[in-house]
């Protein structure tokens, strides 16, 4: 009967994943396990290498005596099982390989056993190698024979970003580069990087601020009037571009998105009925800018903020637009200096109107396009 | 005329005509980049897409470098997906699947509705276990498309590890129905054998494997080893042997092709060929099953000490390295080790899903553990397909007999 059963469980297995694997055909899974609980993080940094692999040490101590041929010894108090484990050192390094360029190197071994509770997820046991990196060394190369499964190789070179493959126990992972990352960019090249992300933002890519700035320049010629809403406008979407990228304020890009369009409508419409700057206009284009400094946000967060430079980043970027902005009213004064200065019925009737009206169309097309989208 | 084209009208036609284009422009822009995101994805197995071990490997280094160039991408994050997934059966890397559904999780950001990304994704939720959520994506896709046959093999994989057989095999019937494939027959198959139908299981194994493409070299290795495991359950040693080394021809290596044929050595006699070869490939591809496989044929050799130490890595595997409770569950039960743990590994295993083998494995640890009234109760539940798995049998077989004697007393 016990040989019977035991030739038996090959079977079991076998019809246990089939189910699983027969999906794997057109699109379809792959495995019949989850995923392992043994990590490596590897930290590579000033010619010497520490890895600490985290182990659970009722399932590590059979596996090195297996390994070393040894007697299996099991249910062993938690002291004892600790000592011997710290004692099959020699049958953890023969079966976990470090390498560079291809080479062995021989790594310090250390037992770290969890302090407190037997509690693997909160206070896991780890094994730490530790040794020093070959000079010159092109690739660092990792091998864990001791896992039955698949674990996860996380090699961080200096302060670089963590690398993450998933390998099988037993099998190398796939070499990872030495060469050396590129150094951390100065707050002056990330302050010139985001200023440009900001003016690029508006023009070319920005039709939709431009359209909106292009509205409140063409309210009036009188510049006092532009400076005022312009600044107006600043100040708005400059706070809420902060609480935004700071994450004290939220709003969804599908209501976000069709309000700017809507105030790019709003104002080119009122461009239409009224010539002189009223209060309500300046209350309006604050609301409009606290919108569309979310809009930039939406933006801003896409490309990424460096973490180090967050706020260099997030304020050369508003100088960026700022400056957008700015180049887009200078571009319309001198395109309309000529007929600014002629008269102003002229002006209204030959610029201001026709040119509201086809933003305003555009607005409202935008505000519906984006609604429904 | 000559007043319609004054400076000033001219200069208003400008600007309306100025706005237009930015418009025009900006609009046409985002159409190319709606366009640029959508590579065509590429299934494995298909024309340009081979599945020998060089294709895949070559695939996926091409494919992570242009996915993480593009990570919005969905056509490429699925080609990558699908070839992740085939990888993993080769080499039994399941860490894939988590590198598979990421890169689609990201593809999807931008297009959360797309079709071939989210069958994509109900199939990776299968392979991380996450079964119900994949009967729940899979009927999700089914609604958006319901004449897609791949849907209903997704809901019915999903059901049929839950032991939900009944939706299972109806989920399979429509996939057939839809449309014959190799996955369809493959599917018929295993249901068959689910229900104790062994001959008809080889019949659709063998349709399957006639089903699949030429440049399908991987699919077709699997399909022939699956057909040499039925004739192996089957007792027909010969036929099972034509159909591993037509296994082997299309894919030099496969790891079930080379785990068949040296069951099929055991079978014969030649245990220690089997061993050979089953040292050979735990060299490349170690699972506990693999552990426990060798374990039982140095037991068969009398190598008592060598088969304890693999059955030591089988169970610490099964613990950390690729937890699989319900096979755990059995091997400690198997194996006279922990049976309280046992009982309570089968037990959590069985809150979760109610399929033959995890049935099968929380009646025998009952029965180590002494509970035979509970035993019988699981294993009624175990044998309720009209599966003809041999160790069920076994198993019920003792419990029955266990049963009787302690009537008897």
């Amino acid at each position: 009967m016990r040989k019977r059963t035991r030739k038996g469980s090959s079977g079991f297995v076998s019809s246990c994943v089939r189910g699983l694997l027969i999906a794997l055909l057109f699109s379809t899974p792959s495995s019949a396990h989850e995923i392992g609980k043994t990590q490596a993080q590897v930290s590579l940094r000033d010619g010497a290498y520490e890895i600490d692999v985290v182990v659970d040490p009722d399932a590590l101590l059979p596996t090195l005596e297996a390994y070393g041929g040894r007697t299996i010894l099991r249910d062993l108090p938690r002291a004892e099982r600790d000592r011997r484990i710290a004692a099959l050192g020699g049958v953890f390094l023969e079966r976990v390989i470090v390498s560079f360029d291809g080479r062995p190197s021989a790594s310090a071994f250390e037992y770290l056993p969890s302090s407190a509770f037997n509690d693997f997820a909160q206070a896991p046991s780890k094994v730490r190698l530790r040794g020093p990196m070959p000079a010159g060394a092109a690739d660092f190369g990792f091998t864990y024979g001791l896992a039955l499964g698949t674990y996860a190789l996380n090699v961080r070179i200096g302060d670089g970003p963590v690398q993450t493959q998933w390998v099988v126990g037993g099998a190398p992972g796939a070499p990872v580069s030495l060469a050396a990352p590129l150094p951390p960019p100065t707050r002056a090249h990330v302050g010139w990087q985001y200023f440009v992300l900001g003016f690029t933002h508006i023009l070319p890519n920005g039709f939709d601020h431009v359209l909106f700035v292009l509205g409140i320049f063409l309210l009036t010629s009188k510049w006092r009037s532009i400076v005022a809403q312009v600044s107006t406008f600043t100040v708005a979407h400059s706070i809420t571009l902060a609480l935004t990228m700071y994450g004290i304020v939220s709003l969804p890009a599908k209501v976000v998105e069709p309000m700017i369009a809507l105030s790019i409508a709003y104002v080119a419409i009122e461009n239409l009925v009224v010539s002189e700057l009223k209060p309500w206009r300046l209350a309006l284009v604050f609301s409009f800018g606290l919108l569309h400094g979310m809009g930039f946000a939406g933006v801003l967060r896409d490309l990424g903020l460096p973490r180090p430079s967050f706020l260099t980043a997030l304020v050369t970027f508003n100088v960026g637009v700022e400056a957008g902005q700015l180049t887009v009213i200078g571009l319309a004064f001198v395109a309309c200096a000529y007929w600014q200065q002629r008269d102003r019925v002229t002006y209204r009737r030959f610029v201001v109107v026709p040119a509201s009206f086809a933003i305003a169309v555009v607005g409202v097309f935008w505000t519906v396009q984006r609604a429904l989208a | 005329m000559r007043r319609l084209f004054t400076p000033s009208t001219i200069v208003s036609i400008a600007i309306i005509a100025a706005v237009a284009a930015m418009v025009a422009v900006a609009n046409w822009r985002d159409v190319r980049r709606s366009r640029a995101v959508f590579s065509r994805p590429l299934a494995s197995g298909t024309r340009g897409a081979g599945t020998t071990r060089e294709d895949l490997r070559a695939r996926i280094v091409d494919v992570r470098a242009r996915v993480a160039a593009r990570p919005d991408d969905i056509g490429l994050a699925v080609t990558l997906a699908d070839a992740l997934v085939r990888q993993t059966r080769i080499t039994g890397n399941t860490g894939l699947a988590i590198e598979a559904e990421a890169a689609l999780t990201r593809a999807l950001v931008a297009d959360p509705s797309n079709y071939d990304a989210n069958r994509e994704l109900g199939s990776l939720l299968l392979s991380q276990h996450r079964f119900r959520e994949a009967v729940s994506a899979g009927e999700k896709n089914r609604d958006a498309r319901p004449y897609d046959a791949i849907n209903y093999g997704i809901i019915g994989d999903g059901h049929l590890e839950l032991g939900e057989y009944d939706q299972a095999f109806a989920a399979f019937d429509k996939m057939m129905s839809l449309r014959p494939s190799a996955a369809s027959y493959a599917r018929v198959a295993y249901a068959r054998e689910l229900q104790g139908n062994l001959t008809g299981a080889v019949e659709s194994m063998t349709l399957a494997a006639d089903a699949t493409a030429p440049e399908d070299a991987e699919a077709l290795a699997w399909h022939h080893a699956q057909v040499g495991d039925l004739y192996l359950r089957l007792g027909k040693l010969h036929e099972a042997d034509a159909a591993y080394v037509a296994s082997s021809h299309a894919f030099p290596g496969h790891p079930f092709a080379m785990t068949g044929y040296a069951r099929l050595l055991a079978a014969r006699g030649e245990r220690s060929s089997a061993l050979a070869l089953l040292q050979e490939l735990a060299k490349t591809a170690p699972t506990p099953d693999l552990a426990a496989r060798t374990g039982d044929l140095l037991e068969s050799l009398g190598r008592h000490d060598e088969a304890e130490r693999q059955y030591a890595l089988a169970e610490s595997g099964w613990r950390v390295d690729a937890p699989e409770p319900k096979n755990l569950a059995r091997f400690l039960a198997e194996h006279n080790r922990r049976i309280p743990e046992a009982v309570a590994i089968a037990e959590k295993a069985a809150s979760e899903r109610r399929d033959i083998f995890t049935e099968d494995a929380l009646a025998w640890a009952y029965f180590k553990a002494g509970r035979l009234s509970a035993a019988r109760e699981a294993i009624a539940q175990a044998l309720r397909t009209g599966s003809k798995d041999a160790d069920i049998h076994a198993h019920a077989k003792a419990i029955e007999a266990a049963t009787g004697q302690a009537a008897a007393r």
